[in-house]
């Protein structure tokens, strides 16, 4: 408590520097792609003269406030031509700025920082900000272009295992990721049992990943944050892309609705897998077996003025899976977003957004004459309010709230037929989480600036519903039944955000950052793989609230004029109100599922290094991360502090890709990971005729190390007209790497005697073909 | 979520694989295994005693001989267990009955061990039926035998059942072999157990043990049960099951109260 009293009072400390009353002009306005009409999000608009600058927001508007004078805004971005604008600055300006594709061909690997030094100058650490061209460049599974997997490249970012889109960030779990679809949480980010994600890359624009130092704008999860943006469809004239893989295809169409005013943009895509069950299964079962995704991306706006533009965008993306007659889940994500872009002047920007957030999961089990089903799922409805208000060339200030009514079904089982089971219908639980927020980037002179904030969290787990209670071994010991709004426990939490960078030369600066961040709702998975059956519970009487405490610190350093870039971070992080599970835990349609569950105590501590090629022919980069993940629990190894399941090691990534000409583009990626802790057998008995293996220490011991290459090429086609197309080439795993995913321990059959172990592998060597079009 | 497993097995169908690999295990000091139950039938009744051996050593028991084994309840009755053989302890004048506590004492290699376990009212078993059923079309499966064991749930929660079928005279599927349901979903209806089993021939007489055992029993089996098909993707991370033996012994000590009915198979 007494951090935060000081940290008040440093936050007072500074409000007065924030009033001044010189002679000053701003400029505003929004950059926008001059080809399709797309805002740019995170372009620099950079003023040599006055030695400072200042980024696109999320919708492409900015704002900056100088004394009157005369400057040049040199406005650039990934891939885009930059611009050069001189302004004689006597009045508050507006300027809307479009940018062109650079020169090079479309798809050109150039891995461009938004402003070439920007990762020395601001004072955002631990995140990286990706466009979509830097990740199809990178060859993937299948073909499939995929942000998810991309991301684990990165250093600090850890994948979950082969054939999982899920991922570790800085020893947080899979589920301490709060994943951002135009401002809507994705609860199940995974199709297919995550082998791919839900992100559709036709569809995207471009994602930010932050693992540490945090804005107080974001909040809710513990470990970092995912921030995907969809595009908003071209402004300018109808345009439709494709592609044909292996496993789908993808078609989008986009269009102006009315010129310039506003714009709609369809994403589809479906995989096929199943229509080869059909035509080439085996068995008849196969042939009558259903296993597919789809998702549907939708999105519009309208400009009503220059100050008011309103977007409406949606997903929805579902899995089936059945074998005819006996069995059938399907599961998926909707969301919606409706967002209202208000500009009251030109130094206050209002987003107000209206979510709609839903996971869900229905299972249909036939059983001779019965048939029974069970659904389950998680909604959320969503208010949010963001003011940034561009106060003068020193200071942006950001601040607002947000408000969140969550619905969780547990699970409900409804019968038909001969009743072998009862109807069960677990309570629907409803909470209430409110956050308030205020931060503000400021420089406090031209080598030292800071951006530092507040969150405030409460949360209330409301009635309706029977309230149970438990002792230490997970009995029941009450039940109290509560009203419909009536509060069964409530939960405040305070979240200080700092961010401190300090220039040494105009080509390094260190930078150290403190978060605190809490996570009110928590996925229970005590499986190794990912399931769509897998539960999200709220924090509640008995599940008190994550916390996590974070601490950063790294060196930036950027070499020959900017093409390297180079930086080492080092972070300790620890976290409160874990959760694991009891031996046999049941997670599914468990009314008492909170008796399940221990609670205790995590703590995280690494290095990351990154270096990084960033102009010319050949660009990428090597990052590799050093650290340690571990746990306490009372009843787990004796109290012991034990290995997460996200425990790494090492962490090496290289990422290397070619430009040959304007034809061809080539590109490699290396992996290596220490493997994931697992518990294993030591010992045997015999107990009733059956041989039971005696197991070693929670996560005990460790799967074989991951490593793995793949490589791409991608042949442009030259532009015929309005027609473009290009070949994806890649092979996944080269030198067919027999990694292994599971190991499991099993008689021999050549000698029953024995025990041996069996590791199963999932992906040899796998070439794949991608056609992409546009016109 | 075994169907799940069908999904990723189809899924990965084309492309998976596997292959034996050496893993190194360290060795661990051997613990005491308790491997017996009191039931309502008329004993005398075994405990088998043995110690854990390391784990890719060849299977087998490694009998503990010389222990005292002493079972007493809270009617205040006591029995002295002889070992009848190596590991296999017997009682010589207990009779067990449902609604007793039974406790377990052993003294082994100068090291206390002791359980408890209280025997349930013993829930009778209202028909055992048959049917040949013919194979499923385009299964290879031939036309097998399939029981159904018919009983009806108290209406009280808190009722635990495992199963044992006996097929002439011999132990088949023990309660390891067979699900262990628990009353919570089920309380109080009317329940049809299915087993089918392709190695019942026509001829045979079969007999199904249905046993009531106690909420820790139930987590034992459950565990176990798992802990047998551990290692998958979709299965919990394995834990040693939690046995009622204390001072780090495993393996567990039980009071099961038995109904029967047999059939002959037409």
């Amino acid at each position: 408590m007494h951090s935060i009293r000081s940290f008040i009072f440093l936050l007072l400390g500074f409000l007065p520097l924030l009033v001044s009353a010189q002679q000053k002009y701003t400029i505003s306005g929004t950059v926008r792609d001059s080809a399709n009409g797309e805002s740019v999000i995170g372009s620099s608009i950079w003023i040599p003269e006055a030695k400072t600058g200042v980024n696109t927001n999320a919708y492409g508007f900015y704002s900056i406030t100088l004394p009157a004078g005369k400057y040049t805004l040199v406005v650039s971005y990934v891939g885009r031509q930059p611009k050069s604008i001189a302004i004689d600055l006597q009045k508050n300006e507006k300027r809307n700025i479009e940018l062109s594709e650079s020169s090079v061909l479309l798809n050109s690997v150039e891995i461009t920082a938004e402003r070439a030094d920007k990762n020395i100058s601001s004072t955002g650490m631990s995140s990286d900000h990706l466009d979509m061209q830097q990740i199809k460049a990178i060859p993937v599974l299948f073909g499939e272009v995929d942000i998810l997997k991309t991301i684990t490249l990165l250093p600090g970012v850890m994948s979950a295992g082969e054939g999982n889109t899920g991922f570790y960030v800085r020893g947080g779990g899979a589920d301490q990721n709060l994943v951002l679809l135009d401002e809507a949480t994705v609860y199940n980010a995974s199709h297919l049992l995550g082998f791919f994600s839900i992100f559709n890359a036709d569809a995207i624009k471009d994602m930010t990943l932050i693992k540490g130092g945090i804005p107080a704008e974001y909040g809710g999860r513990l470990a970092s944050v995912l921030d995907v943006h969809m595009n908003d469809g071209n402004s300018k004239t109808y345009s439709v892309k494709g592609g044909i893989g292996l496993i789908a295809s993808r078609l989008t169409v986009e269009g102006p609705m009315i010129k310039d005013k506003g714009s709609f943009l369809i994403t589809g895509r479906r995989t096929y897998a199943d229509v080869f069950l059909k035509l080439f299964g085996s068995t008849a079962q196969a042939r009558s077996s259903s296993l597919y995704f789809y998702d549907l991306n939708v999105k519009a706006n309208y400009r009503f003025s220059e100050k008011d533009k309103l977007f409406l965008s949606g997903y929805f993306g579902r899995d089936v899976f059945g074998l005819s007659g006996q069995f059938g889940i399907n599961w998926g994500n909707a969301t919606g977003t409706l967002r209202w872009n208000h500009i009251f002047n030109d130094k206050l920007f209002l987003n107000t957004s209206a979510i709609v957030s839903d996971y869900r999961y229905n299972i249909d089990i036939t059983s001779g004459s019965s048939n029974f089903g069970i659904s389950s799922g998680v909604r959320d409805y969503s208010l949010k309010l963001a003011f940034e208000y561009y106060l003068n060339d020193k200071n942006k200030i950001k601040f607002g709230g947000q408000s969140t009514f969550h619905v969780f079904t547990p699970g409900s089982i409804s019968t038909n037929g001969t009743r072998l089971i009862n109807d069960l219908n677990i309570d629907q639980k409803y909470s209430l989480e409110n956050a308030v927020y205020i931060s503000d980037e400021q420089t406090l002179t031209p080598k030292l600036s800071v951006n530092y904030g507040l969150r405030y969290v409460l949360f209330d787990q409301l009635g309706p519903g029977k309230i149970f209670h438990y002792d230490t071994t997970g009995a029941i010991t009450d039940t109290s039944v509560y009203k419909s709004g009536k509060i069964v426990q409530q939960y405040g939490s305070l979240e200080p955000r700092l961010a401190v960078r300090y220039t040494l030369t105009p080509s390094s600066s260190v930078k150290a950052s403190y978060t605190r961040t809490s996570q009110f709702i928590q996925l229970l998975s005590n499986t190794t793989a990912s399931t769509p059956t897998d539960l999200w519970v709220p924090s509640s009487n008995v599940i008190k609230p994550q916390l996590g405490d974070q601490y950063a610190a790294g060196y930036f350093r950027n070499f020959h004029n900017n093409m390297f870039e180079a930086s080492v971070e080092v972070y300790y992080k620890n976290m409160q109100n874990q959760i694991d599970y009891k031996p046999g835990a049941n997670i599914v349609l468990n009314p008492v599922v909170e008796s399940q569950l221990y609670f205790g105590k995590g703590r995280s501590y690494g290095s990351e290094f990154l270096l990084r090629k960033n102009t010319g022919a050949f660009t990428g980069w090597v990052s590799y991360t050093l650290s340690r993940t571990e746990r306490q629990f009372p009843y787990i190894n004796n109290n012991s502090w034990y290995p997460a399941k996200q425990d790494r090691t090492h962490d090496i990534s290289v990422v290397l890709m070619y430009n040959l000409g304007k034809t061809w583009t080539f590109g490699a990626v290396w992996i290596y990971a220490t493997g994931n802790a697992v518990t294993f057998p030591v010992a045997q008995y015999e107990f009733e005729n059956h041989v039971v293996a005696y197991y070693s220490d929670r996560n005990g011991y460790r799967m074989p190390a991951y490593h793995r290459l793949d490589l791409s090429a991608t042949l442009h086609r030259p532009k015929k007209k309005r027609f473009e197309a290009e070949w994806d080439f890649s092979v996944y795993n080269v030198y067919n790497r027999h990694n292994a995913y599971s190991i499991e321990f099993q008689q021999d059959p050549n000698n029953p005697s024995q025990t041996q172990a069996v590791k199963t592998w999932l992906f040899g060597v796998i070439p794949s073909v991608t056609y992409n079009f546009k016109f | 979520m075994k169907k799940l497993s069908i999904l990723i097995l189809l899924l990965s169908g084309l492309y998976s694989c596997q292959e034996v690999i050496t893993v190194n295990l360290s060795s661990v000091t051997p613990k005491v295994v308790v491997d017996g139950s009191i039931t309502n039938r008329p004993g005398p009744y075994s405990i088998k005693l043995s110690t854990t051996t390391n784990y890719f050593s060849p299977s087998g028991s490694n009998p503990l001989s010389g222990a005292r084994v002493v079972i007493s309840d809270n009617a205040g009755n006591t029995d002295t267990l002889h070992e009848s053989a190596p590991g296999n302890y017997v009682t010589k004048t207990l009779n067990g009955t449902p609604g007793r506590t039974y406790y377990l004492g052993i003294t082994a290699s100068g090291k206390q061990y002791t359980a408890y376990s209280s025997m349930p009212d013993t829930v009778g078993m209202d028909s055992l039926s048959y049917a040949l059923r013919p194979s499923r079309p385009g299964s290879t499966q031939a036309a097998s035998y399939s029981l159904t064991c018919s009983f009806t749930d108290p209406a009280t929660l808190g009722n635990y059942y495992g199963f044992r079928l006996y097929r002439n005279g011999m132990l088949k599927d023990d309660v390891i072999d067979n699900r262990v349901i628990s009353d919570k979903l089920i309380n109080g209806n009317a329940q049809h157990y299915r087993i089918r089993d392709g190695d019942l021939l026509a001829g045979d007489s079969v007999r199904i043990d249905l046993i009531s055992f106690d909420k820790s029993a139930y987590d034992y089996f459950n565990t176990l049960r798992q802990t047998l098909s551990a290692g998958g993707p979709f299965s919990a991370p394995p834990a040693n099951p939690a046995s009622n033996v204390t001072n780090g012994g495993a393996g567990y000590f039980g009071a099961f109260a038995i109904t029967s009915k047999a059939v002959q198979l037409q």
